[in-house]
């Protein structure tokens, strides 16, 4: 129960800055500390299983904030992230596993901080191939080419056993915690720590990349290339790079995603995880940084927590719960994306400027309402966050734009 | 030439480490070359749908292969309960039809198009719906479901090899389906309209073409197509909750390579794909294995996308996502 107290305080907190009063730099300033400090505590309040599935939501963070920056920010749709997350976990467990697959290399365990940026590194490299590879793709063939990566790479790894353990995997000792922490906090814990200060490192990297002229290239290559390479962008190395850093982090959360495990698969990280992945995003915001968290936070609680509480609804019963969570999964995210179109972040950033004129004036029919939500493009484009549709007084509510 | 030498000598070269040499069984290499095809026509019929969907609005279809495969089990239960087996494949076909005309018409319409990838969302979503469903309700008992052939499976002597007749009836029905949809596409005046309405929606509108009863018209085609694909499929598989998802891997595969928009790219594709998936299956040299069929095909697709980025049969700008 505690977990939900803390989930409802950190949105009233979102709710109250976004609303609140004083300038914008100075609300987001506080609830920043204000979010880090209750994430701080967190695990102390909970009980185990809900600080390791935290331990996972910040892994799954850390990988989203990747796959933002290549496909928000970069407008390249990659459906391969789930690739980068297996490269990195099999990256640890290669290095810490105490056998040798590389001879002289991982002869003798790896410490964590050791894996953490080689994981990114390997994973990293193989982002190169795939950016340097999927350089002339555009739009599904790059979405279709990324995937062929994700479901390519468990069936390799089944194939080459004698390097990846194949079908039985393999398995590696748990990750103490260092000298100074022993006693202190417990091994649970300290995983949960190194999955937030890991993703605290890589918002802040990616916060201070997509501010700088470096992430302004990046959006002008997404709105423009043409554009872009007018005004003097190298658009194939900042893709490639784009792609690089979205699959190191993918490689980072990987290891992090595969540590309280001590165990890894071709399966642990499925090829339809990728899509899940990019399906979180879009509900969670695309092209917006703090996305990672609430698209992280439904990848945990959607197949679990929220498939039940439905499930307790009157007539649905637990047969279907048990029987079909797909069903009621898919429902939620139909749901999420016609009542939030741009996602969870743009929605809150919405607030601000939201008056519900409609039902204030009158109650108009829901179909109206329905209607104009298939409205796709205004003037030409997508309708920004916060452009309301307005219709002259004597159109005809029915009529398309 | 020098191309042309340097591909044979690579040819050459790697035929060597194959497992059965074709050259010593000619009959073998032709029969999994018409194995190929057949198969291929059926994955061509799933990539066409697949095309379809895209061509009238633009993304893929995720959920193309799932409608299949629970069409498929509503026509096996209808079966089972007795009713004949061309009735219920018809009725099956139009339930798939009118499950695409609502999906498209009540969900994936209403979507505001943020992104050009929210409504493939939508389409991912349904594909965990109808997969979650066909679970729920028709995976009690053994898996996977024996699922009759409309062409019974006995072998028929072709000369050089033999086929079975299911593989000779995938081939002809494929083979009708393509055509028809050819007379319907170029021939009649639903099927302009269509097209028109793929091509430039403003200007259909003022023609007066009512471009969102076109579009779900698209949809409810592919629908069918799936599911006419999916009963072609479900005898040679068996039919279980997860037949379709490797079939809809090749469909997408398949109409990628022949350039998304294009529909006989999408035959040629699809066709190529079981081709290529059945001679790796026999001839994979013992070093590389079974396991890497996937990968290797994907991996020839992604090499021949990287010299030509539109696919096979399409246009520069063609794949706008």
């Amino acid at each position: 129960m505690t977990i939900w107290v803390l989930w409802l305080v950190t949105v009233l907190l979102c709710i109250g800055a976004v609303l609140g009063p004083g300038g914008l730099r100075w609300r987001l300033s506080a609830l920043t500390l204000a979010l880090i400090t209750i994430a701080c505590l967190a695990p102390f309040l909970l009980p185990v299983y809900r600080v390791s599935q935290l331990t996972r939501m910040w892994s799954l963070a850390i990988s989203l904030l990747g796959l933002n920056i290549i496909s928000g920010y970069g407008g390249q749709v990659s459906l391969g992230q789930g690739a980068f997350m297996l490269m990195g976990a099999y990256t640890l467990a290669i290095l810490t596993d105490g056998a040798e697959q590389l001879g002289m290399v991982d002869a003798r365990p790896w410490p964590f901080w050791a894996v953490l940026p080689v994981a990114g590194g390997v994973a990293g490299a193989a982002g190169v191939v795939l950016g340097v590879v999927s350089l002339r793709w555009r739009g599904v063939f790059l979405a279709l080419g990324t995937f062929a990566a994700a479901l390519a790479l468990p069936h390799v790894l089944l194939r080459y056993d004698n390097f990846s353990g194949g079908a039985r995997g393999i398995r590696f000792p748990a990750t103490p915690p260092p000298e100074f922490l022993k006693g202190l906090i417990s091994q649970h814990e300290w995983l949960y720590f190194l999955g937030l200060l890991s993703f605290l490192v890589a918002f802040g990297l990616c916060w201070n990349l997509h501010r700088g002229s470096w992430g302004r290239a990046l959006v002008a290559t997404r709105e423009s290339e043409l554009a872009a390479k007018a005004m003097g962008v190298n658009v194939t190395r900042i893709r490639v790079e784009a792609f690089a850093l979205s699959a190191g982090l993918g490689g980072v959360a990987g290891v992090l995603y595969a540590m309280p495990l001590r165990f890894v698969m071709h399966e642990t990280i499925e090829p339809l995880e990728s899509i899940y992945l990019f399906l979180a995003l879009i509900a969670g915001g695309l092209g917006s940084l703090p996305a990672a968290i609430p698209a992280a936070a439904l990848l945990i609680y959607l197949p679990t927590d929220m498939v039940q509480l439905v499930g307790r609804l009157p007539g649905l019963g637990v047969e279907l719960v048990a029987r079909a969570p797909g069903l009621i999964q898919g429902v939620l995210v139909v749901v999420i994306l016609l009542l939030l179109p741009y996602g969870i972040i743009p929605a809150l950033g919405q607030l601000a400027t939201w008056r519900p004129a409609w039902a204030l004036r009158s109650w108009r029919p829901l179909a109206v309402q329905w209607r104009g939500a298939r409205v796709p493009l205004w003037k030409g484009r997508p309708m920004a966050p916060g452009e309301t549709l307005r219709r002259e007084a004597t159109d005809d509510p029915n009529k398309e734009v | 030439m020098a191309l042309v030498e340097a591909i044979v000598a690579l040819l050459t070269q790697t035929a060597v480490f194959l497992a059965p040499k074709p050259w010593e069984n000619w009959s073998l290499f032709s029969e999994q070359i018409a194995r190929g095809v057949a198969i291929g026509s059926a994955y061509a019929l799933v990539a066409l749908a697949i095309v379809l969907v895209f061509r009238s609005s633009e993304l893929l279809n995720f959920a193309q292969g799932e409608w299949g495969m629970f069409t498929t089990f509503v026509a096996w239960s209808l079966v089972v309960a007795g009713t004949a087996i061309g009735v219920s494949y018809v009725a099956a076909i139009a339930l798939g039809a009118a499950l695409a005309a609502v999906m498209f018409w009540g969900l994936v319409m209403r979507v505001r198009e943020t992104l050009p990838l929210t409504r493939v969302a939508v389409t991912i979503a349904m594909f965990l719906m109808f997969n979650s469903a066909a679970v729920w309700i028709y995976a009690r008992g053994q898996l996977p479901k024996y699922f009759p052939s409309p062409f019974g499976l006995q072998a028929v002597d072709l000369g050089p090899f033999t086929l079975s007749r299911h593989e000779l009836g995938t081939l002809s029905v494929s083979l009708a389906v393509m055509l028809l949809l050819s007379w319907f596409f170029t021939r009649t005046k639903v099927g302009l309209a269509m097209r028109a309405a793929a091509t430039n929606p403003e200007a259909s509108r003022l023609m007066g073409i009512n471009v969102n009863r076109m579009l779900t018209l698209g949809w409810a085609m592919g629908g069918a197509l799936g599911s006419a694909a999916a009963f072609l499929i479900a005898p040679v598989t068996g039919l279980f909750t997860a037949f379709m998802f490797p079939v809809l891997i090749y469909a997408f595969a398949g109409a990628v390579l022949g350039g998304i928009i294009s529909p006989p790219g999408a035959v040629v594709g699809g066709i190529l794909i079981g081709v290529g998936e059945n001679l790796l299956g026999t001839y994979s040299p013992s070093w590389l294995g079974s396991e890497m069929k996937l990968p290797l095909i994907l991996m020839t697709i992604m090499a021949v996308l990287v010299v030509r980025p539109m696919g096979i049969f399409g246009q520069p700008g063609g794949g706008r996502a």
